[in-house]
């Protein structure tokens, strides 16, 4: 029989490299940062795993808590935004047109980190984590519908954004 | 750029380095240890009503146990003493769980040296009582008398258990241990006599001797048949009159003050011994 211990372990395994791309991110592609932050979240999580409703999705729960953390992380820094400075490394080559797409994904992402909190937010949740309207409503405390309209409303902003570049 | 929402579903997943994931699989296990022996070993809120009430179970039968140990190990603990009744109840179960009838024996043997002990130590104590202090003194003398008196009860217990064994080989080295347990109750007994001397009290003095007759006459039979060899019986007669003869001398003389004549106590000690034989 599973223990609540290796229910853990599982979930860790599960959603590892997710909570590391959340952080990567939003901090800059700093990647001994992002690690630093996943291993922080995993811990504060574990501590609080007797909590977890095991009727609740574990992905809601572990993004809260790292949505959280973040806003604690932002707060000791003293800033909201991070230097896109390692971005260029950070996007690999894939294909033959790949100078072109790695060119856009990169504008793509400074846009974005100018945009306002509230749909960067968003769409790093919708696009970067890929999750939907139902567990970023969860993570936001927001309904359903409202995500689902800010999500449209935030990416008609970045493409009208882009035009303009 | 039309093809926005392609580039954003196409932007790059990093994995977490093994390196990171090591690190982090390390912190996770020693939490996840900590939390284990915090449960075990730590009595806090969390626990229940019903944990609460075991671990204070366990506490209450591992403070029993170990103080049953203690009495049950140590020679201090002697009658009048507030754990004796325990020393006393774990006797009994060790008796009562013995295996078989030779074990029983031993057991009988070993309880009777212990008596014996205790008697030393009491009446050590009593020879150095303060007269002020007489009540003291005779509940320690009662004592005395009860320990001696188990260990003649004994005495005839383990007679009648070596006649019962069934087997003549079993019976006669079940004799051999009780003959060197005599031996032991023999010399613990001299010292009870040593010390009822100094404390002039003639009723442990009479009772010693007796003891000491029963023990040294002790004839060890199975099934009526003697288990002394010739050899031996003759060495243990010669030895045995002879230390008769001393202790009576010695003891009785010492009790009476020394105003009997050798002659009479001998006779005395003749019918004594008469008297008593099993």
């Amino acid at each position: 029989m599973a223990t609540k211990q290796d229910n853990f372990l599982a979930y860790y395994n599960q959603f590892k490299d997710k909570i590391f791309n959340y952080f990567l991110y939003r901090v800059g592609f700093d990647k001994a940062l992002a690690e630093d932050l996943t291993s922080e979240v995993f811990i504060k999580a574990l501590k609080a795993f007797a909590s977890f409703d095991e009727n609740q999705k574990f992905q809601s729960w572990i993004y809260a808590i790292a949505h959280n953390h973040l806003i604690n992380h932002y707060v000791r820094a003293g800033r909201t935004t991070v230097p896109l400075e390692e971005l260029e490394d950070f996007i690999p080559d894939t294909n033959n047109n790949q100078f072109e797409e790695k060119y856009e994904a990169e504008q793509v992402l400074q846009v974005i980190d100018e945009m306002a909190a509230s749909d960067r937010d968003i769409l790093r949740f919708r696009f970067v984590d890929e999750l939907d309207y139902r567990e970023i409503a969860d993570i936001l405390c927001k309904e359903e519908g409202a995500v689902r309209t800010q999500v449209s409303r935030s990416l008609e902003k970045l493409r009208q954004k882009l035009k303009k570049i | 750029m039309d093809n926005l929402e392609k580039i954003l579903n196409n932007l790059p997943k990093n994995k977490l380095s093994r390196r990171a994931d090591l690190k982090i699989r390390f912190q996770l296990y020693r939490l996840m240890v900590f939390a284990y022996l915090k449960r075990l070993f730590v009595f806090n809120h969390e626990l229940s009503f019903l944990n609460k009430g075991l671990v204070a179970a366990m506490v209450l039968v591992l403070i029993f146990s170990a103080t049953s140990i203690f009495a049950y190990a140590s020679d201090s603990v002697v009658p009048g003493n507030i754990i004796y009744p325990l020393k006393k109840a774990v006797e009994k179960i060790e008796q009562n769980i013995a295996p078989n009838k030779t074990a029983k024996i031993a057991a009988y043997e070993k309880q009777s040296v212990r008596r014996l002990e205790e008697a030393v130590n009491l009446s050590q104590k009593n020879s150095s009582t303060t007269p002020a202090t007489k009540n003291v003194k005779t509940s320690v003398s009662n004592n005395i008398e009860k320990n001696i008196s188990e260990v003649v009860n004994n005495q005839q217990a383990v007679l009648e258990s070596i006649n019962k064994l069934g087997d003549y080989q079993k019976a006669s080295a079940a004799a051999l241990q009780a003959k060197e347990a005599d031996k032991a109750k023999s010399e613990y007994l001299d010292k009870i006599a040593e010390y009822a001397e100094l404390s002039e009290d003639n009723q442990i003095l009479e009772l010693v001797n007796q003891a000491q007759n029963i023990i040294n006459n002790q004839k060890y039979k199975y099934q009526g048949e003697d288990l002394d060899d010739e050899e031996e019986k003759d060495e243990s007669d010669g030895k045995q009159d002879n230390n008769q003869d001393d202790n009576r001398d010695n003891h009785r003389g010492r009790a009476n003050g020394g105003d009997q004549e050798d002659n009479e106590a001998d006779k005395r000690s003749n019918n004594s011994y008469n008297k008593e034989k099993p």
